[in-house]
């Protein structure tokens, strides 16, 4: 006990032990005197967000998109448990989660680029049909709503809604379509519906038409380039996914992966593939876009004049 | 011992001392130092810092502040800690990091009878960890400036749109706008005016109101840009000065800079577009470390098994 009390070691533990103490209490006495930032919303909403745009942009219900992922990721447990070891049974869930998505991007994509083509030649039909049957904004957007291009049905369905205000249909609209060009023409209308329509004639062919025709292009830009990012994913998970078939199929190398240290060379190469695609999606350029809060645009439109 | 080593130490400490007293005042002639103190109480002096006074003449100093400059990155970063609070909270985590490498050689050294490793490596991580530190830092202020930059060049067309249906001012309908937008970056700039945390509005001070000095909200602008390295705020400022002072139509001003800017943007795209192709590469060459790896394993495993 002696010994131990005065043992050098000992001394340096507890001198250790008591700046380590003095550190973390300094370190939350300098943390907890800033003013820390407000409670966003819940970590789940983003991400249920991106999973309702996957499904808007290929015409699917939100329900039947997170039941084909469902479907998938149990496939995937399936095929992991029918190979056998726990570390290809929690890769090929994880492959059976991610594999949707990534397998019908391409599809996605292109769907939610014809929305967006049909969105900007919607929005210069409204400007025609103001030119040359006087109505107003109000009118032509109802207009648009009861009879819209067969692809964008679904999404400017509110529009004919009459019992609703107009703002409150254009919000809709924006709530349905989550894209950033739907976006911006509805918050451009909304901040327009107090003109004249001539005025909003002007306006939209000098200002707003060749603005949306320049989003259209940097959107088909940006197209291009996932799917040039997209095209380098599929080599490295088809080429990895063969290799991996092919070594699996020889007895002796599946041998010497159902042993531990083999189990941890899989961990490493999963991690290294995930360094790639991570690697490819840091390597992909994509465009910053402003997404607006249309209920904010509305209040704050209210609130002037009011 | 080298016999040049207390030689060079006497001579660097003449050096400091001689900074020190320069800096305090003690080497400057006694008319240089009444004319500092009639040119302060006028307004006539630059009380800037020393290195933001050099950084307009050298750019390599204002690079080196750029970088450095603790306050300015918390700022830009939309930080409200102090530079002390941040300087004092990333040192105690590094000495942190630094204590747990003690700590785990005290754990060797108690279980294998020796060092794990060399102790000054414990030194080494914890500089890795500040430097850590300084870099998440750069990078948030970074994310902020690109985000206001955004933020700000998607809302010109909505600007031209504000300033000709609704007759509102550029400033005011900036203000609204930057409400609505749901990153919240530029609000936060604007907001209860944050951006006076960068840029000072000192008037002469033979002025007489010295609180509020008369700024327009152009200059205002392009202080903002300047200070905050968002080139879209001086140019917004800019065009505000020109529609002043030629008596230009804003919502034309306005279009032609949003067209401008997004010509821009197309035009960066394509570039970066080009040199993604060839950067694409590198990922698919990098495959061949999981592949090697993925078949190396096992052969290496039945080669040994065979010698054995």
């Amino acid at each position: 006990m002696r010994a131990l009390l005065f043992s050098p070691i000992v001394f340096y533990g507890q001198i250790l032990f008591v700046l380590v103490l003095a550190l973390l209490l300094g370190a939350f006495a300098t943390r907890s005197g800033g003013r820390r930032p407000p409670r966003g919303p819940s970590p789940l909403t983003p991400l249920l967000e991106r999973e309702e745009a996957r499904a808007i942009a290929l015409g699917w219900s939100l329900k039947a998109w997170l039941w084909v992922r469902c479907i998938s990721a149990a496939t995937g447990l399936v095929a992991g448990i029918v190979i056998g070891t726990p570390v290809v049974i929690a890769g090929c869930a994880l492959v059976g989660v991610f594999a949707v998505p990534f397998l019908l991007g391409p599809f996605s994509d292109r769907r939610r680029l014809q929305m967006e083509r049909a969105l900007v030649d919607q929005a210069r039909a409204i400007v025609d049909l103001i030119r040359t049957s006087n109505q107003t904004l109000d009118e032509a957007l109802t207009d648009a709503g009861t009879n819209p291009l067969p692809i964008l049905r679904r999404v400017m369905a509110p529009l004919a809604d009459t019992q609703q205000s107009i703002r409150g249909r254009l919000i809709e609209v924006d709530r349905r379509a989550l894209s950033p060009i739907a976006n911006r023409i509805c918050a451009d209308l909304l901040l327009s519906l107090d003109t004249s329509p001539e005025a909003f004639v002007v306006e939209a062919t000098e200002v707003l038409i060749p603005q949306y025709d320049a989003d259209l292009t940097l959107q088909e830009r940006n197209h291009a380039i996932a799917q040039g990012s997209r095209q380098a994913g599929y080599i490295v998970a088809g080429l990895m996914t063969f290799m991996f078939v092919v070594v699996m199929h020889v007895d002796n190398f599946r041998t010497a992966y159902s042993r531990p240290l083999g189990q941890v060379v899989l961990v490493i190469v999963a991690g290294l593939v995930m360094l790639i695609f991570w690697v490819i999606g840091h390597l992909t350029p994509r465009v910053h876009w402003v997404r607006w809060n249309l209920g904010e645009i509305r209040a704050q439109l209210e609130r002037r004049y009011a | 011992m080298s016999i040049l080593l207390f030689p060079a130490l006497i001579l660097g400490a003449a050096a400091v001392l001689g900074a020190a007293l320069w800096r305090a005042g003690a080497l400057t002639p006694p008319p240089v130092v009444a004319w500092n103190r009639v040119g302060r109480n006028h307004g006539l002096l630059d009380d800037r810092p020393l290195t933001e006074r050099l950084g307009e003449r050298a750019p390599f100093v204002r690079r080196f502040d750029d970088a450095a400059n603790i306050p300015r990155l918390l700022a830009i970063a939309g930080r409200t800690e102090s530079a002390t609070g941040w300087m004092l909270r990333t040192v105690a985590l590094s000495l942190l990091v630094t204590l747990a490498g003690f700590a785990l050689e005290l754990l060797g050294l108690s279980t294998g009878g020796e060092l794990p490793f060399p102790l000054i490596y414990c030194i080494g991580l914890g500089g890795i960890a500040f430097t850590v530190g300084y870099l998440l830092l750069r990078i948030a202020a970074q994310r902020r400036q690109a985000a206001i930059q955004a933020g700000l060049s998607g809302a010109l067309t909505e600007l031209a749109i504000l300033t000709y249906n609704h007759q509102m001012s550029i400033d005011h309908a900036l203000d609204l706008l930057a409400r609505a937008q749901v990153d919240g970056h530029l609000w936060g700039l604007i907001r209860d005016e944050d951006w006076r945390r960068l840029v000072v509005l000192d008037a002469s001070r033979l002025q007489p109101f010295h609180e509020q000095p008369f700024a327009s909200v152009a200059s205002i602008y392009e202080r903002i840009g300047h200070a905050y390295g968002v080139p879209i705020f001086a140019l917004l400022g800019s065009t505000m000065r020109r529609i002043d002072d030629k008596g230009l139509a804003p919502r034309s001003v306005l279009t032609n800079l949003a067209r401008a800017v997004g010509a821009d943007a197309i035009a960066e795209m394509q570039v970066r577009s080009e040199q993604s192709k060839f950067r694409q590469a590198v990922p698919i060459g990098l495959m061949i470390l999981p592949l090697m790896l993925l078949i190396g394993y096992p052969a290496w495993v039945s080669l040994s098994k065979a010698f054995t």
